[in-house]
């Protein structure tokens, strides 16, 4: 006979008499309060301290006239040699955010018009493939301020999100649950190795390029593994709501402070070109943004492509990779300019 | 508003410390509300439809009870039985039915193809038709009285935590429950939580990494033998830590109300036939069908090869009662088909007593045949079954079918680690009854933070959501 997990309270008398006690549950609460006090004395992890260390940055570098803003993929590309290609006269700032979406974008122009730090023109590179995900739980766990963290449960109504958020801004493990997954998983430390490691700042034009980076060695066979490809780039093209009212702030507030958006798509590994139905959905989204505001440029419509062997992961371009579309982008980028004076 | 979500969290909070607060006549109204709340979140227009069932339930039900001979309560019994499935055919198959007999006219080319018909599917359809109709058969059988109290009645039928997903709750059980005054006691406290607790883990930790790891197998159109085991294992254990995940969790939760849900599994893995594995495995549609359909189309008291068709045509209608798609029909059909081989088998041997190797080979035998019955319910197609079915007998193994067996075995190994010593020990709550309270602690932050860490957010809905 096997046992059964149904109860039933067959003699309330002795139940009440055998009933245990609480505590259980309070030392389960104290171990979790203990748990997430005694993580609290971690250092940050390298993508909090980066978000943190580039826009405070952001507030006190002087302003340069060109500011590109995107994500990881997006600061790949060396300002250095967006300069060079597009030539000298135009100062050029790299200021995107690993791990992060136009909402962040927009703070982050938020936070430049209040410092009065403000660009001429905006290059908005954003890797087609990450629109279907607003990072919310980065945006509010580890980059907004309690008052941002507010406007946006005040613009949203997702109170279910904003609690969640704010939960991982004061849980580490929530805060850093991506990393701590791989570590249980995949055994991967890179988390902890990298609690010593200096972050990075927000790249320009006063940062020397070396002759390497001016012409790295090109790679002669791809790393991509077709097994391995993240879910997020084989899934249907997806523009989160969230993405597309925060672009729409950000072009807004862009606008009202006479700054020029010029949209260029980065390039994508051939082998993960997102076909034409994905292309149209990405494309018509773009001229629907493009509608709206007078102030959006594009450069190159559609999904560009490059050679696998110039990425090192389905995410990133390579330093060859970089260099390859530095060169193309800045070339497109100084006819648009002609094209286009102010 | 999905259980796995931080929306449902905040809700549940909410409706305990409101629930907790008013007194015993209010808590029935604030639940009734909560529970409409929770339903009509999906899509308030669904209410109607939800109301409408409940009216024919309630209405069919009283008039059963007053009417005067047995010929007007048999009237009134297959009234509201046809009524509550009508509606279930019309929400949950016309568009089935529409693009089958379209497609085959098209074939006989009697008319051009029309394509598909978009029907939305109201959420929870097929599990609170079910309950309906057993409370009206019940009644009409004697076996429960007819609830004459309106809001005790939808409460019956809205109670938040198994209304969308089941158990299948009969009204002896649950009416009972709602009409006494309940009290919550540190047991169902304590004992709701681990439920709860590993609730979550099951579905969230096991059901839906197990899912990130099979999903594109299936999306395959040629396999090999050892894409076929991954695949079918690990659609075995998701389907097991997604539907008994959210069993536990309902569970767990109307603990926290002082009410008992019905248990819907009992190690169904460890079954030693198909006929038992139907006594372990989503236990309240097993029950249903059995005491609804089979039973009334004669059972097994007409002779064997009545009892072989009946089986069949039962889990014909409990494979289609998961979905309108050919799969689940197929899928029913294998159910059928294996419950009347074994019944013929047991016929032929007759009963015996297992010894420890036989139980054994037994258990063994039974998940293969899970295995393959899991795989036809989840392959999309039937081009998909048969290339499947062909690749088991091709017996190729891919060169990373190692690799991806052993990136499955931990969440395998976790469903072992915490049900096998309740197996074991026979000690259901193994885990949290009898326990010094830094163990039972120490349990519950293990399965907490296995949820925060190994948790896949944002992942797959629950598979019987859409059933």
């Amino acid at each position: 006979m096997e046992p059964s997990l149904s109860t039933s309270h067959s003699d309330p008398a002795q139940d009440a008499a055998q009933q245990p006690r609480l505590t259980a549950v309070w030392l389960f609460i104290i171990g979790v309060l203990t748990i997430e006090t005694a993580l609290q004395f971690l250092p940050e992890g390298f993508m909090t301290r980066t978000l943190v260390h580039r826009t405070e940055e952001m507030r006190y570098l002087p302003p340069t006239e060109i500011q590109l803003m995107g994500d990881s993929a997006t600061s790949a590309i060396r300002a250095g040699l967006l300069e060079h290609a597009i030539g000298t006269g135009h100062t050029i700032g790299n200021y995107s955010l690993p791990g992060t979406a136009p909402m962040f974008s927009y703070f982050v122009l938020r936070r430049q018009v209040a410092a009065e730090k403000l660009p001429k023109t905006i290059i908005l590179a954003p890797n087609p493939f990450t629109w279907g995900d607003p990072m919310l739980d980065r945006f509010l766990g580890r980059f907004a301020t309690p008052a941002e963290s507010l406007e946006f449960l005040r613009d949203q109504r997702n109170l279910g999100t904003w609690l969640y958020g704010s939960l991982c801004k004061i849980s580490y493990t929530l805060r850093y649950r991506e990393e701590l997954y791989k570590l249980v998983t995949d055994g991967d430390l890179s988390h902890f190795a990298t609690f010593e490691r200096p972050v990075s700042s927000v790249q320009n034009t006063r940062a020397k390029i070396t002759p390497a980076e001016l012409r790295p060695a090109e790679p002669k066979k791809s790393v991509l593994d077709p097994g391995n490809i993240p879910p997020l780039i084989r899934s249907p093209m997806r523009i989160h709501p969230y993405n597309e009212y925060y672009l729409d702030k950000l072009c807004a507030l862009a606008g009202a402070n006479g700054i020029r958006i010029v949209w260029i798509t980065l390039p994508v590994p051939e082998s993960l070109h997102p076909g034409e139905a994905r292309t149209a959905t990405y494309t018509s989204f773009i001229e629907r943004m493009k509608s709206r505001h007078s102030n959006l440029f594009t450069i190159a419509p559609g999904v560009p492509t490059m050679p696998d062997a110039y990425y090192s992961d389905p995410w990133h371009m390579n330093p060859f990779g970089a260099w390859v579309f530095s060169e193309r982008a800045g070339s497109q980028l100084t006819e648009w300019l002609r094209a286009n004076p102010r | 508003m999905r259980f796995d979500s931080f929306d449902f969290i905040i809700f549940l909070v909410v409706v305990l410390m409101l629930v907790r607060a008013a007194g015993p006549r209010l808590r029935n109204w604030i639940l009734l509300v909560a529970s409409l709340f929770f339903y009509g979140w999906w899509d308030w227009r669904y209410l109607g439809l939800f109301g409408f069932n409940c009216f024919v339930a309630w209405q069919s039900a009283i008039r059963i009870a007053d009417a005067p001979d047995p010929r007007s309560k048999h009237r009134w019994c297959a009234a509201g039985v046809i009524a509550c499935t009508a509606l279930l055919c019309y929400f949950k198959y016309r568009g089935f039915f529409f693009e089958n007999v379209t497609a085959a006219l098209a074939r006989m080319g009697w008319m051009e193809s029309r394509g598909t018909l978009q029907v939305v599917l109201p959420v929870g359809i097929s599990f609170f038709t079910f309950q309906a109709i057993a409370y009206i058969v019940d009644v009409y059988r004697g076996t429960t009285q007819a609830c004459r109290n309106v809001p005790d009645f939808i409460l019956f039928k809205a109670f938040f935590p198994q209304l969308i997903a089941g158990p299948i709750e009969r009204a002896n059980n649950l009416l009972p429950q709602i009409q006494k005054p309940r009290a919550v006691t540190n047991s169902d406290v304590i004992e709701g939580l681990y439920l709860v607790l590993w609730g979550y883990c099951k579905k969230v930790v096991i059901a839906d990494n197990l899912a990130l790891k099979i999903n594109s197998i299936y999306n395959l159109s040629e396999f090999t033998a050892g894409d076929v085991f991954i695949a079918a294992l690990g659609f075995t254990f998701q389907a097991y830590g997604d539907f008994s995940g959210y069993t536990d969790i309902a569970r767990g939760i109307a603990r926290w109300f002082g009410v008992n849900l019905m248990q819907n599994f009992n190690f169904p893995y460890l079954a030693t036939s198909p006929q038992d594995f139907w006594r372990r495995w989503h236990i309240s549609l097993g029950s249903w069908l059995r005491e609804y359909l089979y039973i009334p189309l004669g059972g097994n008291r007409r002779g064997a090869f009545r009892t072989w068709l009946n089986l069949i045509i039962t889990m014909l209608i409990g494979g289609i009662w998961h979905g309108p798609a050919w799969n689940y029909v197929v899928w029913g059909a294998y159910q059928g088909m294996i419950l009347s081989l074994h019944r013929a088998y047991v016929a032929w041997r007759g009963e015996h007593r297992h010894s420890h190797l036989s139980r054994t080979l037994c258990i063994g035998g039974n998940l293969l045949l899970t295995l393959y019955g899991m795989l036809i319910f989840r392959l999309a197609s039937w081009d998909q079954i048969c290339a499947a079915t062909s690749a088991i007998f091709a017996c190729e193994v891919n060169p990373g079918f190692a690799g991806k067996m052993i990136r499955m075995l931990p969440y395998i190994g976790l469903i072992l680690l915490v049900e096998m010593p309740v197996f074991l020990s026979r000690t259901p709550w193994f885990w949290v009854r009898s326990r010094r309270p830094i163990f039972i602690a120490a349990v519950f932050l293990f399965l907490f933070y296995c949820i925060l860490i190994l948790g896949v957010t944002g992942g797959a809905q629950f598979i019987y959501f859409a059933f």
